[in-house]
C-alpha cells in the first residue's frame, strides 16, 4: 500500500464515517476540493491499494468506501500504525477483539495502550461501544481496570457477523487472501465443509446464503480457538434437533459430519446444539440443485408461508395499484418466504449487497414490505430482507411493463390478422396479442378487454379511445416494423 | 376439406377477368350467391389496404352475407397478372371466403392457415412451391 497524500487521508476518513454511498459533490466539499480532483483522487487511491479497490463506485450516486479492504489492508497493524487510525477504526479494532475473546477480560491499558489516546477519549470509546453493541442485547463492562463484553453467544456471534461482513462485493474466496495464516487456514478449512454439505445434498449453496453459512462457521471457529465451549446442549435445541433429524436426515447426517470435522480439526468437543444451530442457518437459506431444472428446497412450504406471501403481494399490489401476474409472483416469491421466516425466527441476518441500489430505486415499493411484518405479528423485517422481497416485485413489474397488450384487426379477423400474428409475435416479442378481430367487431372487443395498449389494424380505423393505432400492410415490410417498433418505444416510455 | 388448390386452372393475366371467372366458379358451387358482388367486394377491400404478403402473393378476402360457406382456394395462374390493384407479378393468389356466421371448427381452421402462412418457411412454399408440395402441405394439416 503505497502512502498516502494528506488530501487522499481526508476523503478516506470522510468515508469512513459514512455507511451509504455519497456523492462526488458532498465529498468535494466536505474536503474543499472539487469532483473532479475527489474523482483523481478515488483513482489514484485504487490505483494504489493492494488486493482490491478500496473505494467503489455507483454511477449516478456516489463512492462508498469498502471496509472489509480496508481493514484486510490495514490487518497488520503496526504499533506505528494503530496510532494513525480513525476514531471509527479504532473503536471498530477494539470491539472486534472484545467480541472474539468475549467474556474474557482485558486490561484497558492492554486495549487502548497502542493507540495513544488520552483518559477522557478513553472513557468516550468505551460509552460509544457500550451504546453500539446495546441493541444486540450485549453489555461492555468496565470494572477497575478491566474491560469485557458478555452476553448471549448467539447475540456475540451475531455481532461479530456484522462487523465481519461488509457491504460491498463479498464472496467465500475474499477471506482466503487475508494476510493472516492461521485465518487462512481456517477460511480454508471452512470452504471444504460448505463443499462437503453441497455435495452430500446434491446441491449448491447460492449467494448471499453461501456467505452467510461460512461467516457463521468462521466465527464458530474463531470463538472455539479463542475461548472454548460457550453453548449447552439445552432442551430445547435437542427437542429441535431431533424433529429437524425426522424432517430432514440426509441434511443432518451431513452437518453431524461438519461439525465432527470442526470438533477434530479444533481438538475439542463441539455440542450437539452446534448442529442444531448450523440446521437453523441452513433452513434460512435456499439450496439449488445441480441440475438447473431442478430446484431443491428444504421442506414444503407451509400455510402461514403461503398466508404471508399472499397478503404480501396483495397489500403491495394493492398500494401501488401494480398491475402485474400475481400468481407468477406468488411461485417465485412463496419458496423464499420458508428461509426468510426462519431467518426471522431465529435472528438471523443476510447482508443484501445491492441493498443502498434498491431502495434508490424503488423506495415505495420498499416501504410496503414492512405492513405483512404487522399484520402476522413477524419481527420486524429487516431491510436487508426487504430489500431481497422488494426486488421481486420489482422484477414482477418490469415483466409486466415488458410486455404490451395488443389487438390485430383485419377485415375478418380470422385471416390476415393470423398472419400478421405470427410475424409479429417473432419480430416483437415484446407484444402480447391478446386478441385477433374483425373490424366490425372493435368495438366490443375494446369494451370487453380492458387492458388493450396498441391495435394493430391493416385498415384505416376511427379513432379508438386514447389507443394508439399502427397501420401496416399484411406484407408487414421494413418500414411497418420500423414504425412499430418506434411506437412500442413510444408506448413504453409512457408507462 | 375447405382449402382447395386451383393448379393453372385460370387462363387470365387481367385483374378484372381473373375475379369474374373466380367468382362465376364459386357461384356456380354454391359458395357465394352473387359474382358481381363479389369481384366489388373483393375490389373494396383490396383498395381500403393491399393484401399482398410476397412478391408474388396476395390474400384476398372477403366477408359478407354474399359468401354462404366458408372457403380458402389457393390460385396458380399461368402467367402473372399485368397488374393487381397497382402492383405487378402476382401469379398467386390465396382467396379467403367467410360468411358472416361461421361454424367454430371453420374458424379454426381458417385461422390455423393463416398462422402457418405467417411462418417464412410455409410463405415460400405457397409463393415458389410446386403443386404436390402445396397439396402434400395441406393433406398433412388436415
Amino acid at each position: 500500500m503505497t502512502k498516502r497524500t494528506n488530501k487522499e487521508q481526508q476523503l478516506i476518513n470522510y468515508l469512513l464515517n459514512k455507511r451509504n454511498y455519497i456523492p462526488s459533490k458532498e465529498i468535494a466539499d466536505a474536503i474543499h476540493s472539487s469532483p473532479k480532483t475527489v474523482y483523481r483522487l478515488i483513482k489514484k487511491i485504487n490505483a494504489g491499494s493492494s488486493g482490491g479497490k478500496l473505494i467503489s463506485s455507483r454511477r449516478g450516486i456516489g463512492y462508498r468506501l469498502r471496509y472489509t479492504n480496508y481493514l484486510s489492508q490495514n490487518m497488520n497493524l503496526t504499533e506505528e500504525s494503530l496510532g494513525e487510525l480513525t476514531s471509527v477504526e479504532r473503536r471498530y479494532h477494539i470491539l472486534r477483539q472484545l467480541l472474539v475473546t468475549s467474556p474474557e477480560k482485558h486490561k484497558i491499558q492492554d486495549i487502548f495502550g497502542s493507540f495513544y489516546i488520552s483518559e477522557s477519549v478513553v472513557s468516550s470509546d468505551i460509552r460509544i461501544i457500550r451504546q453500539m453493541i446495546q441493541k444486540y442485547h450485549l453489555v461492555l463492562h468496565r470494572r477497575s481496570d478491566y474491560l469485557w463484553v458478555t452476553g448471549n453467544e448467539k447475540d456475540i456471534r451475531t455481532v461479530i457477523n456484522e462487523l465481519l461482513i461488509g457491504d460491498d462485493d463479498i464472496s467465500i474466496g475474499h477471506f482466503l487472501k487475508s494476510n493472516d495464516n492461521i485465518h487462512q487456514t481456517d477460511a480454508s478449512f471452512i470452504t471444504r465443509q460448505i463443499n462437503l454439505i453441497e455435495s452430500q445434498l446434491n446441491s449448491t449453496i447460492p449467494y448471499p446464503y453461501d456467505v452467510n453459512l461460512f461467516s457463521h462457521l468462521y466465527i464458530l471457529v474463531e470463538r472455539y480457538h479463542r475461548v472454548g465451549s460457550l453453548v449447552s446442549n439445552s432442551d430445547d435445541t435437542e427437542d429441535g434437533l431431533k424433529r429437524a433429524e425426522k424432517e430432514s436426515p440426509q441434511i443432518i447426517r451431513a452437518l453431524r459430519q461438519v461439525i465432527n470435522n470442526i470438533s477434530n480439526y479444533l481438538h475439542t468437543e463441539i455440542p450437539r446444539s452446534e448442529i442444531f444451530n448450523l440446521y437453523q442457518y441452513l433452513n434460512s437459506s435456499r439450496l439449488e440443485g445441480k441440475n438447473t431444472d431442478h430446484r431443491h428446497e428444504i421442506g414444503t412450504v407451509n400455510a402461514k408461508e403461503m398466508a404471508v406471501t399472499r397478503v404480501l403481494i396483495n397489500e403491495v399490489a394493492a398500494t401501488h395499484r401494480l398491475q402485474i401476474n400475481r400468481e407468477a409472483l406468488y411461485s417465485s416469491l412463496v419458496k423464499r418466504m420458508k428461509p426468510l421466516l426462519n431467518r426471522l425466527a431465529n435472528g438471523i441476518r443476510i447482508k443484501n449487497s445491492l441493498l443502498e441500489q434498491i431502495k434508490l430505486e424503488c423506495p415505495a415499493l420498499f416501504e410496503s414490505v414492512s405492513q405483512v411484518s404487522q399484520e402476522f405479528k413477524l419481527p420486524t423485517i429487516d431491510e436487508d430482507e426487504s430489500g431481497f422481497i422488494t426486488v421481486y416485485f420489482a422484477q414482477a413489474i418490469e415483466q409486466m411493463q415488458r410486455t404490451i397488450n395488443t389487438v390485430i384487426v383485419c377485415t375478418t379477423g380470422l385471416g390476415t390478422a393470423q398472419l400478421l400474428k405470427t410475424k409479429i409475435s417473432n419480430r416483437f416479442p415484446e407484444l402480447n396479442i391478446i386478441q385477433t378481430t374483425a373490424v366490425t367487431d372493435l368495438s366490443e372487443t375494446i369494451t370487453q378487454e380492458k387492458a388493450i395498449q396498441l391495435i394493430i389494424s391493416t385498415l384505416k380505423l376511427p379513432k379508438v379511445n386514447d389507443i394508439p393505432v399502427l397501420i401496416c400492410s399484411a406484407l408487414f415490410s421494413e418500414e411497418d416494423q420500423d414504425r412499430l417498433s418506434k411506437l412500442i418505444s413510444k408506448i413504453k416510455s409512457e408507462y | 376439406m375447405k382449402i382447395q388448390v386451383d393448379w393453372e386452372r385460370y387462363k387470365t393475366n387481367e385483374q378484372q377477368e381473373l375475379l369474374y371467372q373466380f367468382g362465376k366458379s364459386q357461384q356456380l358451387s354454391g359458395i357465394i350467391t352473387d359474382t358481381g358482388r363479389f369481384i366489388h367486394e373483393i375490389v373494396q377491400r383490396e383498395q381500403l389496404a393491399s393484401t399482398i404478403v410476397a412478391s408474388n402473393l396476395a390474400i384476398p378476402h372477403v366477408r359478407s352475407s354474399n359468401v354462404l360457406h366458408f372457403r380458402i382456394e389457393v390460385v396458380k395462374l399461368t402467367t402473372p397478372l399485368k397488374d393487381w390493384e397497382g402492383y405487378q407479378g402476382i401469379d398467386r393468389l390465396i382467396f379467403t371466403l367467410v360468411p358472416l356466421k361461421m361454424s367454430i371448427c371453420d374458424q379454426q381452421e381458417c385461422k390455423q392457415f393463416f398462422l402457418n402462412l405467417g411462418r417464412q418457411e410455409v410463405l415460400n412454399l405457397f409463393s415458389h412451391g410446386s403443386q404436390k408440395d402445396l397439396k402434400d402441405y395441406l393433406r398433412e394439416k388436415r
